[in-house]
């Protein structure tokens, strides 16, 4: 069992580790407040967003894995930006990237 | 048995409904630190203002807009506290302001013979009756599902009995001289699209069954209060025994359509289709199914030896509930529960009661509720987006007995 569990931290390691990329992170940033229009729905301090409509990022804090799911095939009235085009993978993952790296500092 | 931690008890129930390393890992990454094991109540989260009436201790936090009530603050008086009872607003909630005099809020009906709109006050002109039904979140359950869904990870809390007064739907359309021709579905539209969202995507609106009007309501009250914006006032549709999203919040519009509704929270939201497959060709979430857990005793500390206590909630969706089962052994032998306090009908979830002796030692306790024939089953339906979950496993407890 314990084997099993260390087995599952490992191999969930690559996904929750970022390392500082401060180009990517701007970029990510630069999408949030742009072209992604995060900032219209959601808050995150970083951003200076105060958006009312989706979830608090900073409350949520989600990994970047949620965050490019979510993104890419939408959630509710959030729109699927991925699969309709809205913004390219790079951009997705940029911007994931960023609130993953931001959201609740 | 006696010496799990808590820790590996939890991980334990879980286990036991996924069969592979890689749904095991799934679910993990999925889950669930923060569900598994964090006791939200102790987080600094403070509830946002829209709800900063309801009571902290008995919710458990998902995000800044959706919180569930603990297990054991469902309580044991048939009707949940309004502090404790859940919140999920696909869209903002409704501010005073927005909403203006309540008295003068607008419902327009049409699909009628005589297509009226009445203000609140005219509404309650009209007939009042009073109503108890489970409220229950379409993805209540979520949390279970080994596959990784998306959106809130509730266990049992994303559910409430609730008593709502108002005027019968039926009683709204004799006032406009009955329906028109060719209506097959009940169709209603919330006023909380925010004004620049594409109203075809941020619009909720919902389309049930014709059938489903007969014992519906447009709600103006709720468990003695007026509707808090927050759960959808001044009016609020309640389709009784129908997921949670279909009662429509902040209601501005009922209609008799033809057809169901074209926004997206119809067509394509609350769809319960296989893994990998979404697309209105499958069923939307409607009637829910039978379904019950245990509210007492938590699992969270430890049960002292000798007479104990079990009790929890169920309901059977549309159908009357028949009765309750209890198991204490994973589900091999079934004992039947006490039904007890007041019926309020059908829609309304019953407590059930199960007496019994316990010596020191590791519990699973299970419950099976039965209702128009049908029996919860063992497992969850996996369905793409975490819906309907009614499987009995999942939703057992574990006892630690001492």
């Amino acid at each position: 069992m314990r084997k099993l569990f260390f087995f599952i931290l490992i191999s969930l390691l690559p996904s929750t580790m970022g390392f500082a990329d401060p180009a990517k992170l701007s970029a990510g940033k630069e999408i949030f407040n742009g072209k992604g229009m995060c900032a219209g729905c959601h808050v995150l301090k970083d951003a200076g967003a105060n958006g009312n409509i989706g979830p608090s990022l900073d409350q949520l804090k989600p990994s970047i894995d949620v965050v490019k799911s979510v993104v890419n095939g939408g959630l509710g009235v959030m729109p699927a930006f991925g699969a309709t085009g809205m913004l390219t993978a790079k951009e997705i993952d940029e911007v994931s990237f960023y609130v993953a790296s931001k959201a609740g500092k | 048995m006696k010496t799990l931690t808590k820790k590996s008890v939890s991980r334990r129930n879980f286990l036991t409904g996924t069969a592979t390393i890689a749904g095991l890992a799934a679910a993990s990454s999925a889950l669930p630190i923060s569900v598994a094991n964090a006791n939200h109540t102790e987080t600094t989260d403070k509830l946002p203002d829209f709800i900063k009436w309801k009571k902290r201790s008995a919710l458990i936090v998902h995000s800044s807009k959706t919180m569930e009530t603990h297990r054991t603050e469902i309580g044991s008086s048939l009707i949940t506290p309004i502090r404790h009872i859940y919140v999920r607003n696909n869209l903002p909630s409704l501010t005073d302001e927005q909403i203006g005099n309540r008295k003068d809020w607008k419902v327009s009906v049409a699909g009628v013979k005589n297509p009226k709109t009445f203000t609140l006050a005219e509404l309650q002109t009209l007939g009042q009756t009073t109503i108890a039904t489970v409220l229950q979140c379409s993805g209540n359950g979520r949390g279970w599902f080994p596959h990784k869904p998306s959106g809130s990870q509730w266990q049992t809390g994303a559910a409430a009995c609730v008593l709502w007064t108002g005027v019968p739907v039926e009683t709204v359309i004799k006032a406009c001289g009955g329906l028109a021709k060719g209506a097959k579905y009940m169709t209603c539209t919330g006023g909380d699209a925010p004004k620049n969202l594409d109203p075809k995507k941020a619009t909720m609106e919902r389309s049930i069954p014709l059938k489903a009007h007969k014992d519906a309501i447009l709600a103006w009250e709720m468990n003695g209060v007026d509707i808090p914006n927050a759960h959808g006032g001044p009016v609020r549709s309640v389709t009784p025994g129908y997921f949670g999203v279909n009662n429509v919040k902040h209601l501005i519009k009922l209609d008799f359509t033809a057809k169901e509704s074209s926004v997206r929270y119809m067509k394509s939201s609350y769809r319960i289709s296989p893994l990998g497959k979404k697309g209105s060709q499958y069923p939307s979430c409607w009637e829910m199914p039978v379904k019950s857990w245990v509210t007492s005793p938590s699992q969270d500390g430890k049960v002292k030896s000798g007479k104990v206590v079990i009790s929890g909630v169920a309901f059977g969706g549309t159908k009357k509930l028949s009765n309750v089962k209890v198991s204490l052994d994973f589900g091999k032998t079934w004992k039947t529960a006490k039904l007890v306090g007041p019926d309020l009908g059908k829609y309304a979830w019953r407590q059930f009661v199960y007496e019994t002796t316990l010596k020191p030692g590791f519990y699973n306790v299970a419950t099976k509720a039965s209702a128009g024939g049908k029996s919860q089953p063992e497992l969850r339906m996996d369905n793409r987006r975490g819906y309907a979950h009614n499987g009995w496993k999942d939703h057992s407890i574990s006892l630690d007995v001492v």
